[in-house]
């Protein structure tokens, strides 16, 4: 494994609990699979789309997204939204998110 | 949706149970919509060619359902790998070899020549293929259907610290019994040596003095096998003083050798046994049962010196210590007094 691989695969982990994280908040709006694809990528949150459509199936599983067939369109598209555990997760998260941020921070400084 | 995308579609979902089959058939021609369009607005694609491009950016179906179901794409995961592993050492080390001795031995008693070493290599292979397999389907079978109930691995195994190996100065807890154990048989086959010369069959309730083992044998064969019992002991001893290694296990060897090729040898030569001993028990007996008895015999020395040697070997090859051929990962036992 040569350096970039590497990197890349330490990226890849860091940014893991990121994508459910971003989900979670950007769902508290309902919206559909290609569409969340394609806003979370251009606020800067890198996803792939073999990583996310699994992953908004697994979140459903685990009751942290509901979703609902909308027929209203041309083509029936499912749209996910955060449920209340959800949210509650998004939460906790987020200020573990924080704190980490926080602590990171502090060692940074502590170096200088 | 094309025929080609109903191709993907069903290619996709056709190894999932029958519920789950239409909601993710759902789900996949919506990414596969959408994801054409996106071609065909980014100008990534022509018309034409998006839905052939979208199905190859979605990649392999089967990898692609496999990522969906959240379903295991290995035979045995981490959580069974090390009980699976440590199940089919633990069978492979003897159930191959005990199946094929024991094949091995029912052809010889039953009429077998040299040919029956084939068919028991045959035979302890196909065992062996047999436990791989059939363990190895149960652990699969396990990895995909259990709920998770059980917890981690180490819970699995039932590990505790007190299963941890002893440190080199002190893992040979086995020692002074092993010691114990050889002396204590050692003085029994002297004994018996000594004590069968006055006779052991019993004819009505009353002990004759028949000895089992030719009389003649006392101008050298039996004053060897004493002598050999004595350097046993000694062996044992040495053993017990300092421990095994490859010279011990060579010297090991050469004493099975040097106890069961004689004995073997009188056996066959028919000068082992007295005459007043088969004249005695001879009328009892028809040809298939002395046969039997005679291989029985044979095998019996030959299999106990065998299993002595190989002993010695696995206990050198391990750098001494410790118990041999001991279940992976058997309890030490706690030492005394702490």
């Amino acid at each position: 494994m040569n350096t970039s691989e590497t990197t890349a695969g330490h990226l890849q982990e860091l940014r893991r609990g990121t994508v459910v994280l971003a989900c979670l908040i950007r769902l508290r709006t309902p919206d559909y699979g290609y569409a969340l694809l394609e806003s979370l990528n251009s606020l800067g949150i890198l996803v792939d789309a073999n990583t996310l459509y699994p992953l908004l199936r697994r979140l459903e599983k685990q009751a942290l997204l509901t979703s609902e067939w909308n027929t209203d369109e041309a083509r029936p598209r499912k749209f996910y939204r955060t449920s209340q555990t959800g949210v509650e997760l998004a939460d906790a998260l987020m200020t573990d998110w924080r704190r980490i941020d926080d602590a990171l921070a502090g060692l940074t400084t502590g170096d200088e | 949706m094309t025929e080609l995308t109903d191709r993907y579609l069903f290619a996709a979902t056709r190894s999932l149970p029958a519920a789950q089959r239409e909601e993710l058939s759902h789900d996949l021609a919506e990414r596969i919509a959408d994801t054409i369009d996106a071609r065909v607005d980014s100008g990534a694609s022509t018309p034409e060619t998006a839905e052939h491009d979208a199905l190859v950016e979605l990649g392999n179906p089967a990898v692609l359902a496999a990522s969906y179901s959240d379903r295991p794409l290995m035979l045995i995961g981490p959580r069974y790998f090390l009980v699976w592993k440590r199940l089919l050492v633990f069978l492979e080390s003897f159930v191959p070899a005990t199946v094929a001795a024991a094949a091995a031995l029912g052809l010889v008693i039953s009429g077998g020549g040299w040919e029956v070493i084939g068919a028991a290599i045959g035979i302890g292979l196909s065992v062996a293929v047999h436990v791989a397999f059939w363990v190895t389907l149960v652990f699969a079978l396990i990895e995909r259907y259990d709920t998770g109930a059980v917890g981690s691995t180490d819970e699995l195994l039932g590990w505790t610290p007190d299963q941890l190996p002893q440190l080199p100065e002190a893992r040979r807890p086995h020692r002074r019994s092993d010691l114990i154990a050889s002396l204590v048989w050692l003085a029994i086959a002297a004994a018996f040596i000594v004590w069968q010369q006055f006779g052991i069959v019993w004819i009505g309730g009353e002990r004759s003095s028949v000895p089992l083992l030719d009389p003649a044998l006392w101008s050298f064969w039996l004053p060897y096998l004493l002598v050999l019992i004595a350097l046993e002991a000694a062996f044992a001893v040495w053993i017990y003083r300092s421990d095994w290694n490859w010279t011990n296990a060579i010297v090991n060897v050469a004493l099975s050798a040097a106890f069961a090729i004689p004995v073997i040898w009188l056996f066959v030569e028919g000068m082992l046994l007295s005459a007043e001993f088969v004249a005695m028990v001879e009328p009892h007996l028809d040809a298939d049962a002395v046969r039997a008895l005679s291989v029985l015999f044979i095998g019996g020395v030959a299999a106990i010196c065998a299993w002595d040697s190989i002993d010695g070997i696995v206990k050198a090859a391990r750098g001494g210590g410790r118990g041999t051929l001991d279940f992976p990962g058997n309890r030490s036992p706690r030492p005394a007094g702490r």
